[in-house]
Formats: structure tokens, sequence, C-alpha cells
């Protein structure tokens, strides 16, 4: 098995690439998509902490499926409003973006 | 147990394919390219619970998430992109090197633990399954929700075009 601390930079490190991407663009799929490769971290991390836990509590199973369920979910509302915006002629900047409905 | 190193070489290899892939999402100037990294940061976490020891798991996340997710990603954004996305390279990694070396910094203040062996991930499902199954429905539910309300936008939108 490797050093947990190895795993937790990995997870570390893609959560800083992905929260730089949301400071840094302002377009919804690209923020969408951060917060795609956030979940990855989070989901890497808690598949860590039950490897490594010599008795791991079912509850860390519950919380890795509910990150597949989020996953999932964002993943369809993410083409959902893509498709929705782009053939509605809505900007992609989200700084532009100040209705809920056109 | 400490790791071997040929363990550890093989999940730096895994790591960096996995971060680099995650940068190529947001220097990438096509979206549809962006999807494609996106679907190898997915591969990459596969591989890292393979690392784990957890090979059922690993198979979930290449079945589910690179199978299904990434595949009706990209063919969703392949069949409607239009134009180049909006970014600033140049910012993007400077704030992806300086935001990920502080949590990097905050990482290594993890104990180097080493795991006695990997647990029985079935085991602690059935267990999970017995003790938590409200919550497990409730994931279920959302699921649901999210698909019946893009079969609602969607219709919305058809009837609307055509």
């Amino acid at each position: 098995m490797l050093y947990l601390g190895y795993i937790i930079g990995t997870c570390a490190a893609l959560l800083g690439v992905s929260l730089a991407g949301i400071i840094t663009d302002r377009h919804f799929v690209v923020i969408m998509l951060a917060v795609e490769v956030m979940l990855v971290a989070s989901m890497i991390a808690t598949v860590a902490f039950i490897s490594y836990n010599e008795a791991p509590d079912p509850i860390g199973f519950v919380f890795l499926i509910a990150l597949w369920a989020v996953a999932a979910a964002e993943t369809i509302a993410l083409v959902t409003f893509y498709i929705y915006m782009k053939y509605r002629g809505v900007d992609f900047d989200v700084t532009k973006l100040s209705r809920m409905k056109w | 147990m400490y790791p071997t190193n040929a363990d550890v070489y093989a999940y730096a290899i895994i790591s960096i394919i996995t971060v680099l892939s995650s940068i190529l999402i947001f220097v990438q100037k096509r979206l549809i390219y962006s999807a494609i990294a996106l679907a190898l940061v997915f591969a990459g976490s596969a591989l890292i619970f393979l690392e784990l020891g957890q090979a059922l798991l690993a198979l979930v996340q290449l079945l589910v998430f690179v199978g299904g997710i990434s595949t009706y990603l990209i063919v969703a954004i392949a069949a409607e992109e239009k134009g180049a996305k909006l970014y600033s390279p140049y910012i993007f990694i400077a704030a992806a090197v300086a935001i990920s070396l502080v949590l990097s910094l905050i990482a290594g203040a993890v104990p180097s633990a080493t795991g006695a062996g990997s647990s029985s991930f079935l085991s602690m499902a059935a267990s999970a399954f017995e003790t938590y199954y409200p919550l497990l429905y409730a994931m279920m539910f959302l699921l649901m929700a999210a698909t019946i309300g893009t079969i609602v936008v969607v219709k919305k939108f058809v009837r609307l075009v055509v």
C-alpha cells in the first residue's frame, strides 16, 4: 500500500487545478467540468480513507455512492443546460447571467 | 507494510497523468477536447482505485464514468459545440500552480500512514445497504429528479423548435 499522503497530495492537486479553473474561467461548461474534477478528487480521497481504515464505517460507502450520484446528476444537468442555453441564445459567460428564466 | 518502488513509480505516473489531464480541461480551446480530458481524469481515478486495491470500485468507475457519463458528455458537446471558450490560459496556469502548492502543503501535514490492507468493500457495502438504505433511496431520487427534469426541459425545447 502507498502512503496516504501521496494520495491526498494528488487529491489536493486536482482540487487546486479545478479551483483555479473556476476562479479564472467564466465559461459555464468549463465551470461545471471543474466541479466534476472536484468530485473526482473527493471520490479518490474517500476511497483512500476507506482503504486505509482497518475497520471502516459503512457511512463511507454511502458517502461514495452520494458522490457518484451527484456527479452523474451534475452531468445530466450540465448537458441539459448546455443544449437549452445554446438554442435559447444565452451567453455562456456566467458573469452575464442575471436571469433564471429566458 | 511499506510501499515498494514499483508501487510508488506506478502511482506517480498515474497521478501525473491524472493531474495533467485535469489541467488540459482548462487550457484546451475546444470544449470537446476538455470533455475528452475529463474522461482521462475519470480513467486516472479508476487506476488510482486499482492501485488502492479496490478493483470493484475501479470497474464501476470505468463503466459508469468513462463508459457512461463521459461518452454522454462528449457526444452531447460534439453535437452542439459552438465557438471557443472564454479563458486566459496564463492566468489559469498561475492560479493552478499557486492553489495546488498551497493545498499540497496542507496535504503534507497528513501523517504518512500505510494501511494494513484493503478493506473488503463488498462486506461494507452489504452493511451499508442494511443500515443506510433511506439515504441510498434519497440518492436514487436525486438521479431520477435530474432525469425527469432533463426530459421536461428537452420536451419544452423540442416543442419550441419543431
